[in-house]
């Protein structure tokens, strides 16, 4: 046996431990070396805050009395982590995002950042978590009792016991739960210390787990073997129903909006990637400690003396057996569960408490912010935590004082359970429903509080106030139809589902009936669709809250009072904002505003950063309102988003169709540029001869007759070789503007053609060559203008005689009637138009290299062929350069006939 | 009975999306099997392997959730922002305060 002095002699050492870990976390997290503090295994250890000495000795005695009702109790958790990416994830990204610092500050900002919100959900917190640490002060003076029992005859006093439990956490707490005010900034030693202590309670269960069923109990089989031979019944006595459905629901509330819980999981959460680890080694976790928990229990059930507190068989089991020391190390892990849930709580109960109800009434009551001095806000919030801490466990110890004795602790686990639970409608609207209002949070809340209140926690007393246990009976004034456990006249059910199903009812309902009735304030609109929305792409966009008519001196004066001026110097640096005299000119930027605030609300609530920011940002109403009606709900705003993104495609493609058309103008003004280089260069080389031939017949008198008629003939024909020219230009002008009309009309294009050779019969014999006639169509009716006709012929045929170096030139011209067309081919027998000319011979001013190389002047300005073309096309007709068998080059003019043959 | 409800394994291409779906379908399905409705089909007072029915189903359900939501934890593709480097930042600000 234990005596008891080794016992709290253990538990003071162990506290040492404690401090110890907490202080070298805390040292080296502030060297910045926290690596393995901040790795998902710490993280999910200390979420297992959640197993409290409730569930470590209590699992034990529910499952003696009530079978697997224990399990439910870690089934809601493991449902909610493994479905992480919905809720926990949600809740991490706003909390991250807002800089949420506790379960009060979430639904207070969500809510338009209402500072009533924060109060009442802290109220309600502080009201349902008081007996909860009463729970745990009466758990570990248990423990202390029956591990030292047997032999002091229980000579301990419970209550100086609890007293110095109380104290010594409350020490432990203020040490390294309030070294900072900044909530966001992680309490690694405090952190630290709950993953330790989670790895000592579940050694400590699985030891004893162990040791009572292979040691013991010869093995899980025999276990249960002995368990019927005893005459227990080891299977459930009734059927799951309506119980095990409301224990499972609460657990999985709990789980979310108990302010440990929030504290653990959200607030000190530092990557968002370790809940991926969470969501399956909690339930994990949850799963190793609760494999024992029922052999335990029955092997105690049918070993001990009857009458034995079920409760207590983790310690009494080994002991009995002669294990103290065995005992000893579950009694450390009792108290472990014990300490971690007192510590996260007080700190998370405390951060609720300064920061929602201690800053605004500071804030509110204190016009005079000089006063308070560089961190005097900060200031304040340290010493309010340290106090509230102090005071929530004092309040705890009271509670364990007066109650202690009752069996209402007994039951308070679950009570309080249900009493966090009244918050969860409120979260859930608070993340998915955009229409929730502040004043359908605080009506659902409250009437869901008011009837926990009412059905669950008053009947807790019932059994040591005798007031309480008439009102149960009778009902307040005897209307029956009030009794707090039967509600309406609902009788029969269990007390538990009973109050959970009224109070979550009225919560529920009264929620969404008034929030569909009453309207949202600008800034809950705003911070609804920041909430709802956190996922959405582009939902990071901060509306500017507050419209900038301060100057930065003005903000340093804030931010100095709550971050201390090394902080504040370092925040505006950071944006680059100056703050020194002299600059009071300088408007800081609404961002630079709403950042700010962010980074207060990390130390003293959303709330309160709003109020304080807001007293020396003056007019920021109309601002606001201004804001709403530019943004509009969300849902406007990506609308407007979307509509944007389909103008700027629009943009987009007037823009490309802008850069083509200028291309194309860019190409046409080069081409304009070439031709009249070109034009300045046809027109230079006849200008030059006739100057200098002139210039001659003008200084030199004694030419003789027959140098001046040369010289004359040459002036001449430069002369009309320029006119020629100048032609061509004007008429190429002139169709590709379309100004020169004429009249198409039928006409025999046959007898065009025989013009047109006759024409060019005398160049052809001026140089010697033959024109052939080869098979000619009859006649070819089409519908053309005589003379620009004869003009395309004439000019197809001349350059076929005159391009033609062949030794015996020859010109061959066919026509034809072919499908509908007239054809005319002209080919020569020179030796043809080189490869590299056959694609631009229709350009203007090109001239396949061979008449280029100068041989006569006259030998065409590279004009004519697309004059030529240009007609044809002008005819509906074509002009083209086509592959023959023979050496040289066939043009082929194609014009399609007349459609009715005239009689003519 | 619960093994093929959860058991999505990798999918290729869209995999990531589906997986985010298949989050929401453990929970709901881990509820179900956790209504009384499925857990009194094992409450026939019989023992397999020398042990309650009842309680072994129930370590069945959650040893699988445990089970599946490591699996998908493992293959689920992060959207977290780039929150853990601003938020290293922000540790090493000058925190004097204590």
């Amino acid at each position: 046996m234990l005596s008891p002095d080794l016992v709290i002699l253990t538990a003071v050492a162990y506290v040492g431990l404690l401090f110890l870990l907490a202080y070298l976390s805390d040292a080296r997290a502030r060297r910045s070396d926290a690596g393995f503090l901040r790795s998902p295994f710490i993280y999910t250890l200390s979420i297992s805050v959640y197993c409290t000495s409730w569930t470590f000795y209590g699992a034990v005695g529910t499952a003696a009395r009530s079978g697997l009702e224990f399990m439910a109790i870690y089934m809601g958790p493991t449902l909610v982590f493994v479905g992480w990416w919905f809720v926990l994830r949600k809740l991490i990204r706003i909390s991250h995002a807002q800089r949420i610092t506790s379960v009060a500050d979430l639904l207070s900002s969500r809510f338009g950042k209402s500072s009533h919100l924060a109060v009442l959900v802290t109220l309600i917190a502080v009201i349902t978590i008081t007996p909860y640490i009463a729970l745990q002060l009466k758990a570990i003076t248990t423990s202390i009792q029956a591990v030292s029992l047997a032999k002091s005859g229980g000579g301990l006093d419970d209550v100086q016991l609890a007293l110095g439990v109380a104290i010594g956490m409350a020490g432990f707490t203020i040490l390294f739960g309030t070294r900072n005010v900044d909530a966001r900034e992680q309490h690694h030693g405090v952190v630290a210390a709950i993953a330790f202590e989670a790895v000592v309670k579940l050694l400590a269960l699985i030891a004893v787990g162990i040791f009572v069923v292979f040691s013991l109990g010869g093995g899980p089989v025999a276990v249960f073997d002995r368990a019927m031979a005893a005459g227990l019944d080891i299977h459930e006595q009734a059927p799951f129903g309506s119980r095990w459905v409301t224990v499972l629901l609460l657990s999985a509330c709990a789980v979310i909006c108990l302010p440990r819980q929030f504290q653990i999981t959200v607030v000190e959460n530092s990557n968002e990637d370790h809940l991926r680890t969470a969501s399956w080694a909690f339930p994990g976790y949850m799963l190793v400690m609760s494999l024992f928990i029922a052999p335990i229990a029955l092997y105690g059930l049918a070993t001990m003396p009857a009458g034995s507190n079920p409760d207590m068989f983790v310690l009494t089991l080994p002991m009995s057996a002669g294990h103290d020391w065995l005992a000893l190390f579950a009694f450390i892990g009792g108290f472990s569960s014990a300490t971690s849930m007192i510590i996260v709580a007080s700190i998370a109960l405390s951060i609720m408490v300064s920061n929602h109800i201690v800053v605004p009434i500071a804030l509110r009551h204190s016009g005079n912010l000089e006063a308070a001095g560089e961190r005097g806000i900060a200031r304040l919030l340290l010493r309010a935590r340290r106090i509230s801490i102090a005071a929530l466990l004092g309040l705890g110890f009271l509670y364990f004082l007066l109650a202690g004795d009752s069996n209402a602790l007994a039951q308070i686990g679950l009570i309080s359970f249900a009493g966090v639970a009244q918050l969860l409608p409120a979260m859930i609207a608070a993340l998915y429903w955009r229409e929730a209002t502040l004043r359908g949070a605080f009506a659902g809340i409250s009437a869901g509080f008011v009837v926990w209140a009412w059905t669950s926690f008053l009947p807790s007393f019932g059994t040591s106030a005798e007031t309480v246990a008439a009102l149960m009976r009778e009902g307040p004034w005897s209307i029956r139809l009030l009794r707090p456990e039967a509600l309406f006249g609902m009788e029969g059910l269990d007390p538990l589902v009973h109050s959970v199903f009224w109070s979550l009812f009225f919560n529920v309902t009264t929620l969404v009936f008034v929030s569909l009735t009453t309207s949202q304030g600008v800034m809950e609109r705003i911070q609804a669709a920041l909430f709802v929305d956190v996922f959405r792409r582009g939902a990071g966009a901060q509306p500017h809250l507050i419209h900038a008519s301060v100057t930065t001196e003005e903000l340093f004066f804030v931010a100095e009072r709550v971050l201390g001026w090394t902080r504040a110097k370092a925040f505006f640096e950071e944006y680059d904002v100056p703050r020194s005299h002299g600059v009071e000119s300088f408007v800081a930027s609404p961002d630079f505003i709403a950042e700010l605030e962010r980074a207060l609300a990390s130390s003293i609530g959303s709330a309160s950063a709003h109020i304080l920011l807001s007293k020396v940002v003056a007019g920021d109403i109309i601002t606001l309102e201004e804001v709403m009606r530019i943004a509009g709900e969300t849902q406007q705003v990506i609308e407007y988003s979307h509509e944007l993104e389909q103008t700027s495609q629009e943009l987009r493609e007037t823009a490309q169709k802008l850069r083509e058309a200028n291309a194309l103008l860019h190409e046409l003004h080069r081409q304009k540029d070439d031709f009249l280089s070109q034009v300045s260069h046809e027109v230079r080389t006849p200008m030059t001869s006739i100057r200098s031939f002139s210039e001659i017949l003008l200084t030199e008198n004694d030419l003789n007759a027959a140098s001046r008629e040369r010289f004359v003939s040459t002036i001449h024909r430069e002369s009309v070789r320029l006119t020629r020219l100048l032609d061509e230009i004007l008429d190429l002008n002139a169709l590709e503007h379309g100004e020169r009309s004429w009249d198409n009309v039928p006409v025999d294009a046959e007898l065009v053609l025989d013009r047109a050779i006759a024409v060019c019969e005398a160049l052809a014999q001026q140089k010697g060559m033959r024109i052939e006639n080869g098979p000619r169509a009859a006649r070819g009716v089409v519908s053309t203008d005589a003379d620009r006709l004869s003009q395309v012929f004439i000019n197809v045929i001349a350059n076929a005689i005159a391009h033609n170096d062949a030794p015996s030139p020859r010109v061959r011209i066919e026509s034809r009637i072919e499908g509908g067309n007239y054809v005319v081919d002209i080919a020569d027998n020179g030796s043809g138009i080189p490869e590299e000319f056959r694609r631009t011979i229709f350009d203007k001013f090109v001239r396949a290299g061979r008449s280029a190389a100068g041989s006569a002047p006259t030998s065409g300005l590279g004009l004519g062929l697309n004059i030529s073309y240009k007609i044809m096309e002008k005819m509906q007709g074509r002009l083209e350069l086509v592959d023959m068998p023979r050496p040289g080059a066939c043009f082929r003019l194609t014009l399609p006939l007349l459609r009715q043959p005239a009689e003519a | 009975m619960v093994g093929h409800g959860h058991g999505p394994g990798p999918v290729p291409g869209n995999g990531g999306k589906k997986l985010a779906e298949a989050t929401l379908i453990l929970p709901l399905l881990g509820a179900a099997f956790l209504m009384p409705a499925f857990l009194n089909l094992f409450t026939h007072r019989s023992r397999l392997f020398g042990l309650p029915l009842e309680v072994l189903y129930l370590f069945f359900v959650w040893f699988a959730l445990v089970l599946a939501a490591f699996l998908v934890s493992r293959r689920l593709k992060s959207d977290a922002p780039s929150a853990a480097p601003e938020r290293h930042a922000e540790h090493e600000r000058p925190a004097g305060i204590g």
